[in-house]
Formats: structure tokens, sequence, C-alpha cells
């Protein structure tokens, strides 16, 4: 594969040789991204019933009395840009990281059983500010060398691989790793999922749904192999740090996985779809990607 | 002994990932951290709960109330794990007045937030209800919807 040393195991991953052009797209995309997760409108709720995370030691209603309106949003949004161009990113993704950890603290302490829009592009937030916190030379707190833009694209990859591995761990250990053998069960959820789907818009579960919830009784081991691909993509995700080429096609595997949640169980994953678009697929780098010859670039960690 | 151990850490495969799962694993759901165990264990049954009019026409949650009902779900099973977990059952295993109990909690807290706007005209109460879908014996079975508690609007 195009980054690895040749004396180098593949188990053990090194720093993408990524370009400047290519962290600057991702970093501006990751902006976008991360400006567009925040769930700015926070007026609805007022208590913390089922706390999490910060929310065991402080008590965060205060921002469903007070919303963050345009000046604190505008003060995100010039940290972000700050952030993109490269120039002091700490500071820069300090409003934005606040925000995003106070306010889906905040939104996910409603519930005992949370919902998980923002975890994912919330934890890449904080590996990317504790990159850029941590310099190895003073002026890279200023504006960071290539070799810090790369570590913190790293650490994103490294968040995304970790999430997707202990999700399908997670799966097996509390299944007591029944999990494949109770895949028919999964009809169950489908019907749950889709109907939930109406009961919020009033739009009618699609016309092949209890067909599709019947045939996975019927046929579970075929039910089985699709499910489990799905398991086994989420098992398989430390591959996308073997080299650009695995990140490209596990990224694709896990849009790909994400795409038929969307269809099958109505539950859609836009964030972390985008995430895996723009650190995994990594569109502006598909030619560095499939470039013959391994890259000079890459750095042993 | 710092060398060894550092000499030991470089040899773990993707260990900077494995540290991360394990931590993931272990720190379970504080956010921003998460061990996503979404669909982890299934049941022979679930549940989706909605709101209807006084006379059982159902209203768009996301529209009536700018929720959804998986979110209400979630708040209703947290309201319902409040009043078994003290005598340390299941939520499954929960009364009918206990659900009662925790529909009317949840109804209360949508009720507050309710876009009066988006209520259609000659609605005068509200109903929420819990529809179960179980797996027997090979069969997927819908029960008709239980009434957990109504409000007047």
């Amino acid at each position: 594969m195009t980054s690895i040393p040749p004396a180098r195991p593949w188990w053990q991953p090194v720093v993408f040789d990524y370009g400047r052009p290519e962290l600057l797209v991702m970093r501006l995309l990751f902006a976008v991204l991360t400006f567009d997760m925040i769930k700015w409108k926070t007026g609805a709720f007022i208590t913390q019933k089922f706390p999490h995370g910060i929310a065991h030691f402080v008590n965060l209603t205060w921002l469903a009395q007070h919303p963050p309106g345009l000046f604190w949003q505008g003060l995100t949004v010039i940290g972000l840009l700050l952030y993109v161009v490269g120039w002091l990113p700490v500071l820069g993704l300090l409003p934005a990281l606040f925000f995003a950890v106070t306010i889906g603290t905040l939104v996910t302490s409603q519930s005992q059983n949370v919902n998980h829009t923002w975890q994912l592009v919330t934890m890449i937030l904080l590996a990317q500010f504790l990159v850029y916190a941590w310099p190895r030379k003073r002026s890279d707190l200023l504006r960071p060398g290539i070799g810090i833009h790369r570590l913190a694209t790293y650490a994103s990859t490294v968040v995304i691989a970790s999430s997707y591995v202990v999700c399908g761990v997670v799966k097996l250990a509390n299944s007591h790793f029944q999990w494949i053998q109770k895949v028919p069960n999964l009809s169950l959820q489908l019907l749950k999922s889709n109907w939930a789907g109406y009961y919020d818009t009033l739009h009618q579960p699609p016309e092949w749904l209890a067909k599709a919830a019947q045939a996975i009784v019927d046929y579970p081991n075929i039910a089985r192999v699709f499910f489990g691909t799905g398991l086994l993509i989420e098992l398989a995700g430390f591959v996308i740090l073997i080299s650009r080429r695995w990140a490209f096609f596990g990224g694709l595997a896990i849009i790909a996985l994400h795409l038929s949640i969307s269809k099958v169980m109505d539950l859609h994953f836009e964030y972390h779809m985008a995430a895996v678009l723009i650190f995994l697929v990594n569109l502006p780098g598909l030619r560095k990607t499939f470039a013959p010859l391994p890259s000079p670039g890459s750095a042993p960690l | 002994m710092f060398a060894t151990l550092r000499a030991l850490w470089l040899r773990i495969p993707f260990r900077h990932m494995i540290a991360l799962v394990i931590a993931l694993y272990v720190i379970k759901e504080q956010f921003p951290f998460s061990n996503f165990p979404m669909y982890s264990n299934f049941d022979t049954q679930a549940g989706v709960i909605f709101v209807t009019d006084q006379n059982d026409h159902v209203l768009a949650m996301g529209k009536v109330f700018g929720t959804k009902s998986a979110q209400t779900k979630k708040t209703y099973n947290g309201e319902l794990g409040r009043l078994t977990n003290p005598h340390k059952r299941d939520t499954t295993e929960a009364t009918a007045d206990e659900r009662a109990q925790a529909g009317k909690v949840v109804l209360a807290s949508l009720v507050k937030r309710v876009r009066r706007k988006e209520v259609p005209a000659g609605t005068t109460a509200l109903r929420l209800y819990l529809r179960t879908f179980m797996l027997q014996d090979h069969a997927l079975s819908d029960a008709p919807p239980e009434r957990l508690a109504e409000q007047p609007l």
C-alpha cells in the first residue's frame, strides 16, 4: 500500500502523507460539518433528568434559558475560520468544542438511552483540539507545521476506527456473542423504526416494510449474512488505519453500511457519513491515494 | 522500567486505536464519549410511542411537538426505569399502573412543548399510546396500542 514504508508491519500504522491542499479542504469541510452539527436551538432542553458526562457535575440548563445567539455563533465561525487557515487552531477550535460538548451533553441528558447523532464528530473535534494543544514546538501553537496537521487528521481517523470497532465489540458483548443468532429479532426494530418515522411525520411507511420484516423471520440465515456483513464492517474498522487505500475502501464500506441502515431502518447518520467522507474517502486526495509508488512523506509515530 | 513499558506499548498493534476502544468500552455513555450500544441486543418485543387527539387521530410529533417518537420513547423508558429500578425490576416487567404513571409524566412534558399553531383545530385533549410489536414462534404480531395517558389541552 502507498504510505507504509516496506519495513513497517501493516499493524503498526503511520501518519498518512496528506498534502497541504488536502488538509486545507479537510479542515474547511470539517469546520462546516462541526458548525452544522451543533444543535444551536437549545430552548426545549429545560431539564437534565438523566445526566451524562459533565452534566454529572455542572448544571447546563442555562443553555435552555439563554440559547447561544448570533454573537456566540459568530464567534464560533471566526474560531473555525482561524482553524481552517491554520492560525492558532487551538484557540480557534475552543468555542466550537465548548458548544459541541455542552450542548451535546445537555441534549443527551434528556433520557437514559441517548441519541448517537453528535458523539463521533464531537470526539473528532476533541481529538484535534488535543493534538493542536500539545504542540511539539512552541511555534506550532501559533502556526502548526504540516506534521501537526497530519497528526490531527490521523487522530480523527483513530477516533473513527475506534468508534466502529467498539460498536461491534459492544454488540458481541451485550448479546453474549449471540448477536448473529438473534438477527431475526431485528425484524421488530425494522417495524419499530419505520413506524416511529410515520408517527413523526405522518408519511406512510414503505409498502415493502411488512414483507421485509417477515422475510427476516422466514429466511434468518440470509438475514444473518446481510446484517452480519454490517457487524463485520464495524469490527474490521481498524483497517482504515493501514493506508490511504484501506481508508478509502473502508470509508466506502462504512458509508454503504449507513446508507443501507438509512434505507432499511429509517435511521440516518448523516454526520457520521460526512466525517467518513471527509477523512477517509478524501476525494481531493484520490490521485495521491492511488499513486503507484509509496509516498515518501509518511512518518512513523 | 519506563523504557520497557514504552517498548511494550510500541509493539501493540494499532495501539492508539486499541487504547481508545478500551477507554470507550469502559467509559460507556458519557458525552462526548460513547460505546455506541445501539442495536447491540434485541428483545423479542419492540415498542413505539405516538400521540393522538381525543378521537384517536394521530398527530405528527415532529410538527406538533418538535420532537420525535424515538426520543419520546427514550424519555418514557427513562421514566419507567425510575419506577421499576428501586424494586430491581426490568422495565419490561412494569405493571400497567407503572406504565400509566410514566406515560403521564411524558405526556405532560410533551404538552409543555406543544406548538399551538400546529395543533389541528378542534383538538381538546391529547392521548399517549404505546404500540408493541412482538416476535413469538417465528410469527410477528402487533397488539392493539395501549393508551398510557390522556391530558386535556
